[in-house]
């Protein structure tokens, strides 16, 4: 019941997100939503996700609150939209939907009644089990991509050769 | 359940699509990664392999952070390059 209550939450915070103007609001909707994701892993038993969750989101929407800062996307909404503009909304609203009942349909082949038995131990040591034993590649590899990211990242976003200089 | 998460994948797609600026579509991918996180936990859990789904949704997850940082990255190489950040400009990048 839980769960319903903070899926209803996350899925407001998400339209706000989506269809407000303001950039700011639409970024702090951003961060209610990833809070109650967080949330619905907690009552589903994904203590260890819903943790990385909230961690991740309140990263993201710090770092986007500044990005928006830097760079000045903090722009009135506009107060006039072009036929183009509701035309792509509404195209985009139906791959949406159709994105949503594919996710739905393909749901309906799952069993019916989830697994209420956390009999098996707590969700971090299972998870920290399955990662040391069964997905330990994985985790090197994910490991070695955000290394890269990261250095990369720096090389990328260098200042040289723009058209200040 | 699983309709709230694939819901929320599809508004950040119409997000992606519908935003003009780049902070828009990075918010965008951030919903479609909440809510691919969300479908495969939920889909673990119905399953029987709980334990699995929480290990994609991880992966997904930490896998999201690499996409934010080359999208910073690049958004801030094109604000040296242009003096201003628009996705009409992220062509520039090519040259």
């Amino acid at each position: 019941m839980m769960s319903l209550v903070f899926a209803g939450i996350a899925l407001a915070a998400v339209l706000m997100a989506t269809f407000v103007g303001h950039m700011r609001v639409a970024i702090l909707s951003l961060w209610v939503a990833g809070l109650s994701v967080g949330a619905v892993y907690l009552t589903l038993g994904a203590e260890f996700l819903a943790i990385v969750q909230w961690i991740v989101s309140t990263l993201v929407t710090i770092s986007f609150l500044f990005f928006a800062v830097m760079f000045g996307e903090y722009h009135p909404p506009e107060s006039k939209r072009s036929n183009k503009t509701l035309f792509v909304q509404a195209i985009s609203l139906v791959l949406g939907c159709i994105f949503a009942i594919l996710l739905g349909l393909v749901s309906y082949q799952l069993p019916s009644a989830p697994q209420t038995d956390f009999a098996d131990g707590s969700d971090l040591k299972m998870v920290g089990r399955l990662l040391t034993q069964s997905n330990l590649l994985s985790l090197e590899v994910l490991a070695l991509t955000l290394f890269l990211v990261l250095v990369g990242g720096g090389v990328v976003a260098r200042s040289e050769g723009g058209e200040s200089q | 359940m699983m309709i709230v998460a694939g819901l929320i994948g599809g508004l950040g797609l119409v997000c992606m699509i519908s935003r003009k600026t780049l902070l828009g579509l990075l918010i965008g991918v951030q919903l479609l990664i909440i809510g691919s996180t969300m479908a495969f936990v939920l889909a673990g859990l119905h399953s029987g392999l709980r334990i699995q789904g929480h290990i994609f949704g991880l992966f997904i997850t930490l896998g999201g952070i690499a996409q934010l940082v080359v999208g910073y990255s690049l958004s801030i190489r094109l604000f040296f390059l242009k003096q201003r950040i628009s996705l009409d400009d992220l062509q520039a990048l090519k040259q």
